[in-house]
């Protein structure tokens, strides 16, 4: 899994791409929490470019909203897809992590 | 996103039979006849379980367990036993080598595709 | 690929498994009660009865479930394997041989063979009913307890009716490292019914620094509203349940129960209470009342046992004492692993196409030989020449892709020789070597009733029982020994024995009284040897006197033959016999020495070519087929003789004769022939059924020039050279003898 990070003044944006599972996750897990620059502001997430997530991978998610939280800032998710969304939907997790059902 | 099970016997007509039953339920299928030739064949491409059979000549399935609890790439990778009955100390060693799920031998086609649908989605 | 495939495949498989396991069931009879070779039978049993089991073939499974139970018991160490056992597992592989053969040939079991089985099954029983082991105990009463969960849980489930069950998964914190994704346990549990409710609890998730992002923290509450019951919930979790702790509450369960459950899970009332409340298992109402109740924590106290609770029952062994038994398993004598991976199976049919398409090619190579070295072109000649030499590569590379080695053969002998000694109480070891000479395939089935006949005529007659053996000073214990080599483009095989020999008198007896031979005549012990071979001598009746050796010996020469094979004997007495089988290594093609007689071609097997000269430049015997080679008398035949060739219409005038020395065996003698043309490759067609009747012809062949050439069959020969010979001496005798 990549993480490409931005900030500017008000707003640090976090873009996954790749798998986010079990086999990545201790890396993935240096990758988006070792640096908690930014976590203080709001931190837009966007998820659309994660081609697969398990439990190990939303509970990671889970974890960054934590470290946000306690640093201050405010998660959003900004994008997601299909596959991040059924997974959401199963795990049926408050806000920020909420999804429009899909149409039938 | 087609996934990919690996079934490691060293029975041909066991695995052709599983073959058959596997790729009807969706999943892609890559045979290995035991040990050493399964974790020859974990190549780098994604494998999302392993069925394997606990005596195989060459080597066993539980050496071939602990091989695979050591491959980066393959480490996580769910891995269903066929186990005998009675033999639940096998059973066991598999299991503290990593290999949480099994199957009792014999089983029908019906019932390893239910272990592998709680394991993976197909 | 379909069952039906992979029906034959099982066929071939359990054929081959059974083979080993008794091959290794044999090794243990002789003491070699090594880890491997237990491996090995129990693997055979274990590979066959899984199959059978996925083929619905029940009747093997049943059968096969018991062998292999007792053979891993065995394989442990907690049932010990003593000579009946023996026996009897021996028998056991006999009947799953037969079942298999059954279901194969599309055939009931006959009420008889099932019966048999029982039998076997009793016997086994009784080394089977050991007493069991705590760990089944422990399972017994696990299972009792679950039993009695779900009697409750029926008594207050209406039947047949989707109702809500609560689920609490607190899953072990190793399930992700295994594989385990409790994403595909919830996907899977709404394929039973429908998940009303599920939250995700993700209280345990620790700080940053002690967040390990491979192990679990997350919890999961869930409502299902499914007509499934427990045990069908329960299943779902079979894999993880060792090392978590889940609980699963049936619909109607009463509130006490469900206080229970939020007092003994770890995430605080409040909010356990919120999610049952949310679910509709609780009113706000009750849960409060319950909550201040002091009875219901003081029954928490005592630990009560809940309902629906799966004890997470440790039983990871620790990690030490695993690899401490693995390090002592690795430490036992190794051996290499029989039947070894790195093979694939084919079609003897698909091989046997090949070999003559490879057959084609080379007589079609053979044409373009003679067409290119017609042009006198240079690079074409080189060019074809390269192509000459991958052609050869090709054919030696095909042909060994029919060879098996002997082995196979010379262990199914264990068993008969196991079997007949026991029969006849003599005490008789098997000696096997060469088992790794190879040879063709298609000679393999053809060989094994010549060879089955000189083996059971060994022991029956020629190893004596244990008192002769006594009397004449001998070890107790005769022994038959196989063995295979290569030599000049053959494969030999000895029969021998170590007992009393032939007995050459009453075969000279026998012969002279049959007629066979003149009484005067004096014949070496070697010939009178041979003369067991003789079918006036070997089917005549009460030959059982004659050590039994005689009786079908002429049969068995006469499949050698076929095999453009030879057999002769050695035998001493009161030392032992010796039958030596010499076949050529292939019969699909063959190194030739091409010749002509009378515009007729002819080949000649390279492997039996001497050396060749001017049958001119020889001393000749006056007035008989012999020649002096280099003082060794040598009997000839003119091919133009034997096969009554017609003179060409335009003969050339003074052809010069030559003589082809040949050897078959011990035996020499000369073919005479008008032309040598050299080596060819020789690819075999079998005579058409004109000319099969035909002596001294073996097959036909194609040459390169589109002609036909007969393949000569050279130990015939031989045979008929000596004998004109021997005739012509002997009348040459006695013209000498009536002048007198």
């Amino acid at each position: 899994m990549d993480v490409n990070r931005k900030h500017n003044k008000t707003t640090t944006t976090l873009r996954l791409s790749g798998e986010c599972t079990i086999y990545h996750a201790a890396s993935a897990k240096d990758a988006l929490l070792g640096d908690s620059k930014g976590f203080d502001k709001t931190v837009q997430l966007h998820l659309e470019q994660i081609s697969e997530i398990d439990t190990a991978g939303v509970q990671l998610l889970l974890m960054l909203q934590r470290v946000v939280q306690h640093a201050g800032g405010t998660l959003r998710l900004q994008s997601s897809n299909e596959t991040v969304d059924q997974v959401l939907r199963i795990f049926n997790l408050p806000a920020p992590w909420q999804t429009q059902e899909a149409p039938a | 996103m087609g996934k990919t099970i690996m079934i490691v016997d060293d029975s041909a007509s066991l695995r052709q039979v599983v073959a058959i039953a596997l790729k009807g339920a969706g999943y892609d299928v890559v045979e290995a006849q035991n040990g050493q030739d399964a974790l020859s064949k974990l190549d780098g491409k994604k494998i999302n379980l392993i069925i394997s059979d606990v005596n195989m000549p060459v080597m066993d399935g539980i050496s071939m367990v602990k091989e695979v609890k050591k491959l980066p790439a393959y480490k996580f990778t769910p891995i269903i036993m066929l186990t005998t009955e009675g033999a639940d100390d096998k059973k066991k060693e598999g299991q503290a080598a990593g290999a949480k799920a099994w199957i009792v031998k014999p089983f029908q086609p019906e019932q390893m595709l239910k272990a592998v649908s709680m394991l993976i989605a197909p | 690929m379909s069952m039906e495939s992979a029906l034959q495949t099982f066929y071939a498989e359990a054929e081959e498994l059974l083979h080993n396991m008794e091959a290794a069931l044999l090794r243990l009879e002789d003491g070699e009660a090594d880890s491997e070779t237990m491996n090995e039978i129990f693997r055979a049993a274990h590979t066959i009865k899984g199959s059978a089991g996925l083929f619905g073939l029940h009747a093997i499974v049943g059968f096969t479930h018991v062998v292999e139970n007792l053979l891993d018991r065995a394989r442990a160490g907690t049932v010990i394997i003593d000579t009946h056992l023996q026996g009897v597992l021996l028998r056991c592989r006999d009947h799953m041989a037969a079942l298999v053969a059954d279901v194969a040939n599309g055939r009931d079991s006959t009420p008889d063979l099932l019966q048999s089985g029982d039998l076997l099954l009793r016997e086994l029983m009784a080394y089977l009913e050991a007493p069991r082991s705590d760990a089944v105990a422990a399972d017994a009463s696990e299972t009792e307890q679950a039993a009695a969960a779900a009697a409750q849980d029926d008594a207050n489930i209406p039947p047949g009716r989707a109702d809500t069950w609560h689920l609490s998964l607190r899953l072990g914190p190793d399930v992700l490292r295994n594989g385990m994704d409790p994403l595909s346990f919830i996907r899977f549990l709404g394929t039973l019914g429908e998940i009303t409710q599920l939250v995700t609890l993700d209280d345990h998730l620790p700080d940053l620094e002690s967040y390990d992002a491979e192990t679990l923290y997350l919890a999961f509450e869930i409502d299902l509203r499914t007509d499934a019951g427990r045990a069908e919930i329960e299943d779902v979790f079979t894999f993880v349940r060792d090392d978590s702790d889940i609980r699963i509450l049936p619909p109607y369960t009463k509130v006490e129960e469900y206080i229970q459950l939020i007092h003994s899970l770890p995430e605080g009332n409040q909010r356990l209470g919120e999610i049952l409340i949310q679910s509709g298992a609780l009113t706000r109402d009750s849960l409060e009342r319950a909550l201040t109740t002091q009875a219901i924590i003081n029954q928490q106290e005592q630990k009560p046992q809940l309902l629906g609770e799966i004890l997470a029952v440790q039983q990871a062994i620790p990690n030490e004492v695993v690899s401490a038994a693995l390090e002592r398993q690795k430490k036992s004598p190794e051996r290499k692993p029989a039947a070894e991976a790195r093979t694939i199976r084919v079609d003897a049919e698909k091989l046997d196409h090949l070999i003559n398409l490879i057959g084609e090619l080379v007589i079609s190579r053979q044409r373009v030989d003679l067409l290119a070295a017609q042009t006198g072109s240079g690079p074409l000649l080189e060019a074809v020449a390269a192509l000459g030499g991958f052609t050869e590569h090709i054919r030696d590379a095909a042909l060994t892709l029919r060879m098996v080695q002997i082995g196979d053969t010379f262990q199914r002998f264990r068993r008969i020789v196991r079997d007949t000694a026991h029969e006849l109480g003599k005490s008789i070891d098997l000696e096997i070597s060469g088992a790794e000479t190879e040879l063709d395939r298609s000679m393999v089935e053809k060989l094994t009733d010549p060879l089955t006949h000189i083996v059971r005529n060994a022991l029956d007659h020629g190893i004596e029982s244990v008192e002769t053996r006594r009397e004449r000073g001998k070890s107790d214990t005769g022994t038959l020994r196989l063995s295979a080599y290569h030599d000049a483009g053959n494969i030999v095989i000895e029969i021998s024995d170590d007992g009393g020999g032939l007995n050459v008198e009453k075969i000279r007896a026998k012969a002279v009284a049959n007629g066979l031979i003149d009484p005067n005549l004096e014949l070496s012990s070697y010939d009178l040897h041979q003369l067991i071979f003789h079918p006036g001598l070997s089917t005549a009746e009460k030959v059982t006197d004659l050590s039994g050796r005689g009786v079908g010996m002429d049969v068995v020469k006469r499949n050698i033959e076929a095999l453009q094979g030879g057999i002769d004997i050695e035998s001493t007495p009161g030392e032992g016999t010796l039958f030596r089988i010499r076949l050529p290594l292939t019969l699909a093609i063959i190194d030739g020495f091409h010749v002509a007689a009378r515009n007729t071609q002819f080949i000649i097997p390279q492997t039996t070519v001497l050396e060749c000269m001017d049958l001119a430049s020889l001393p000749a015997v006056k007035g008989r087929n012999c020649v002096n080679l280099r003082g060794e008398p040598i009997p000839f035949i003119r091919l133009s003789d034997i096969f009554a060739l017609a003179p060409a219409a335009f003969a050339v005038q003074d052809v010069r004769e030559k003589l082809v020395v040949v050897q078959f065996g011990n035996e020499r003698a000369g073919i005479v022939v008008e032309h040598l043309y050299g080596e060819v490759q020789t690819v075999v067609k079998p005579l058409s059924p004109i000319f099969q009747a035909l002596k001294g012809v073996g097959g036909s062949s194609l040459l390169g020039s589109g002609d036909i050439a007969f393949i000569l069959d050279i130990p015939q020969l031989i045979e008929l050279a000596i004998l004109r010979e021997a005739r012509q001496a002997a009348q040459a005798g006695r013209k000498q003898e009536q002048p007198l």
